[in-house]
């Protein structure tokens, strides 16, 4: 038998073998029930790849579910074309609300206004557009605001109000923008004799980490680090360990956003210089999506639904309580 | 009569050491490598002039130590485009690799070792679904590894999607210690870049490479290994993958499932090709892509360093990826054209030397001796 022949007949062989157990796995699995229950539809970009993100969209199905609602969530990563897409498909099936996270705002007025006309209630999820039943979620800039404020406060008290700070941000959407932004502001306005010598890109661990060396070689006077992700300032925590530097300098301040497990583990020890962390309240802001998506259902009017992130201080209480709702112990 | 014979063989040898010098330097991965380091020096140069903080020791092992994770992969993956396939699972089989490391010492209780392992073995095994399809059943690379992209992600993130942290003290020392006065991360990667390099340029099997990424119906012919070695390649791609996704955890101390190694698919590609590799496989050098490597360490660091708008980054990142294909390109069309040439000037100067009889002794002398 020839090479090619063998080739040939392995591949078929291959993709025989696959179609057998695909309609094997379809024939094995539980059929869906059809949906009877008007849907609530979550567009979330890289929800999948968050755990935060996860608990908060479960807390919205359980609480969805209990209201006789079906939540369905779609994660379209970064693809904007794909989102789009999606949210025309929704529009088509007549969902009852869409929930949508929208990385650059402006790009979702007119699919917004889309679903409206169709009889879609619209919720924006921490932003706000001019085509829209309500807004649920927080407010980034003032909540960043509050992490600036009490980085601020921090330095006054401990370095005199004179430090040098990074801030490790994300300049390709609007949120990031309005996060760093909201902390640049915050810190300015009560320590005015900071200064801002850096602000970089990094959202990721791996980010806050490279970028976080690469500032401290050209800054290693650098004290304060604050960050618009929790992750990227548990890199810059790592960096700032590598570094040779003490990892409870009471001189040096590392604060965050979001409340990620890293974080919060951190701050409930709170012996380090992760001083601060803005927490998601997940749980609460899950059934916010369920309970606002209901009530528009019902014809009644929600502006908005804000939850206001809360500010987890090293050994603070609020530390355990947030990794639980992470089912972290 | 003596004297004059050895002045012109000696004469000769120079001329042929010459004539060999130059034939070295006209070949197109010569050429396309020394664009490189010219650039990379250019770019040392421009950033030692703006900041006094680069251009020192400990910075270049800052920017080492900051690339030594990618750089355990290019090593492995430049031999992959060069036999002619490409991996683009590799980014997702980081992230899987270093959520199954993280799990095995700190959820599983795993010692260190063994842990190691279980990384490394999880890459290998990703490496082995892509060896199976694309180098023994001849699926399209680019397609089924940007499937296994997916399929690796999901699959980590339905293992655990939450962060991992709290990892052993081996795996601290791994991530940040040093042997010897030097981080054992640049170990790592120095022994994997050389490994490489002495497995292409020394061994049989690496000519094979060549052979069958320049013409595989040719080494088909030649009955060379055209199964067995792209099945060999996915599988030590995927194993530093695996050793990357390690090298990783130990650095951040866990891992972090849905981000770990996003998107390093994309930077490994541009470091080989930038690195003089041609996409389409027969051509590329492992000193080129550890140039290429150290070339992007340093255009990061650098614009971190100058705390140049991220927006400019962005800029300056596609821009490499351009230059990269420019040179892939120019080493397709520059290397047909060079031996074109080469061989055009070896016919004139057979036809000069027919028709003067004093070279023809001379060069009679020199091959006489």
């Amino acid at each position: 038998m020839s090479d090619k022949m063998w080739s040939s007949l392995s591949r078929r062989n291959f993709v025989a073998l696959g179609m057998a157990g695909l309609a094997a796995i379809s024939i094995a699995l539980p059929q869906p029930a059809f949906a009877q229950s008007p849907v609530i539809a979550v567009s979330f970009p890289n929800s999948s790849l968050q755990g935060a993100v996860i608990a908060t969209l479960e807390a919205a199905k359980k609480k969805g579910g209990e209201l006789g609602y079906q939540v369905v969530v779609d994660d379209p990563g970064t693809d904007l074309k794909k989102q789009i897409n999606t949210l025309n498909t929704w529009i088509e099936q007549k969902v009852a609300v869409i929930v949508c996270v929208t990385l650059n705002p402006a790009v979702f007025e007119s699919v917004a206004k889309k679903a409206r006309s169709a009889g879609i209630k619209w919720i924006t999820y921490a932003e706000k557009l001019q085509n829209q039943d309500a807004t649920v979620g927080f407010s980034q800039y003032e909540s960043a605001a509050v992490l600036g404020e009490y980085a601020g406060k921090w330095i006054n008290s401990n370095l005199d109000g004179k430090a040098n700070v990074v801030i490790l941000g994300y300049e390709g959407a609007f949120w990031g923008r309005s996060r760093a932004d909201g902390i640049a502001k915050g810190l300015t306005s009560v320590a005015p004799g900071a200064t801002i010598v850096a602000r970089q890109d990094a959202i990721s661990a791996t980010e806050g980490l490279e970028t976080t060396r690469s500032i401290l070689q050209a800054h290693p006077e650098v004290n304060v680090i604050l960050g618009i992700e929790d992750p990227a300032t548990e890199g810059a925590y790592k960096a700032w360990i590598a570094a040779g530097r003490d990892k409870a300098d009471p001189k040096a301040f590392i604060g965050g956003m979001d409340g990620t497990p890293g974080a919060l583990k951190l701050l409930r020890s709170g012996d380090t210089i992760y001083r601060a962390s803005m927490a998601l309240p997940l749980i609460d802001l899950g059934e916010a999506i369920a309970t606002t998506a209901d009530k528009l259902a019902h014809g009644e009017t929600v502006a908005e639904r804000i939850i206001a992130l809360e500010l987890v201080e090293a050994k603070s209480p609020l530390a355990d309580k947030y990794l639980k709702q992470q089912g972290i112990e | 009569m003596t004297r004059s014979t050895t002045s012109s063989t000696g004469a000769a040898t120079n001329n042929e050491r010459s004539s060999s010098l130059l034939d070295k330097i006209k070949r197109p991965e010569v050429i396309i490598n020394n664009i490189l380091v010219i650039a990379l020096i250019i770019l040392i140069v421009y950033f030692s002039s703006r900041t006094p903080t680069f251009l020192t020791v400990s910075n270049f092992e800052v920017i080492l130590t900051n690339n030594a994770v990618i750089g355990v992969l290019v090593a492995a993956m430049a031999l992959l485009v060069i036999a002619g396939h490409v991996d683009l699972s590799v980014g997702s089989n980081i992230g899987f690799a270093g959520t199954l490391v993280a799990l095995a010492n700190a959820e599983w209780g795993l010692s260190p070792w063994v842990s190691m392992l279980v990384g490394i073995g999880g890459g290998a095994l990703g490496g082995v679904v892509n060896g199976v399809l694309c180098g023994i059943l001849r699926f399209n690379p680019v397609i089924v590894t940007l499937g296994m992209l997916g399929i690796l992600r999901g699959t980590t993130l339905l293992i655990q999607h939450n962060e991992i942290a709290g990892l052993d003290e081996f795996f601290v020392v791994m991530g940040n210690g040093e042997f010897l006065y030097v981080p054992i991360q640049l170990w790592i990667v120095g022994i994997s870049f050389i490994a490489a390099a002495v497995f292409i340029s020394l061994t049989t099997w690496g000519r094979y490479v060549y052979a069958i990424g320049s013409n595989p119906r040719a080494a088909f012919l030649a009955a060379l290994p055209v199964r067995a070695l792209p099945f060999a390649l996915y599988v030590v791609t995927g194993a530093a993958a695996g050793l990357a996704g390690v090298m990783s955890a130990a650095r951040l101390d866990g891992s972090a499932p849905g981000a770990l190694g996003l998107q390093m698919e994309l930077q490994a590609l541009t470091i080989v090709l930038l690195g003089g590799v041609a996409f389409a496989g027969g051509r590329g050098r492992i000193g080129g892509v550890a140039t290429a490597w150290i070339f992007l360490g340093v255009l990061e660091n650098g614009l971190t360093q100058l705390n140049v708008t991220p927006f400019v980054q962005l800029v300056a990142a596609g821009l490499a990826l351009v230059f990269a294909a420019s040179l892939d390109s120019l080493g397709s069309v520059l290397g047909p054209l060079l031996e074109g040439r080469r061989r055009v000037s070896e016919q004139r100067a057979a036809v000069a030397i027919g028709s003067d009889p004093g070279k023809q002794d001379d060069t009679a002398t020199v091959r006489h001796l």
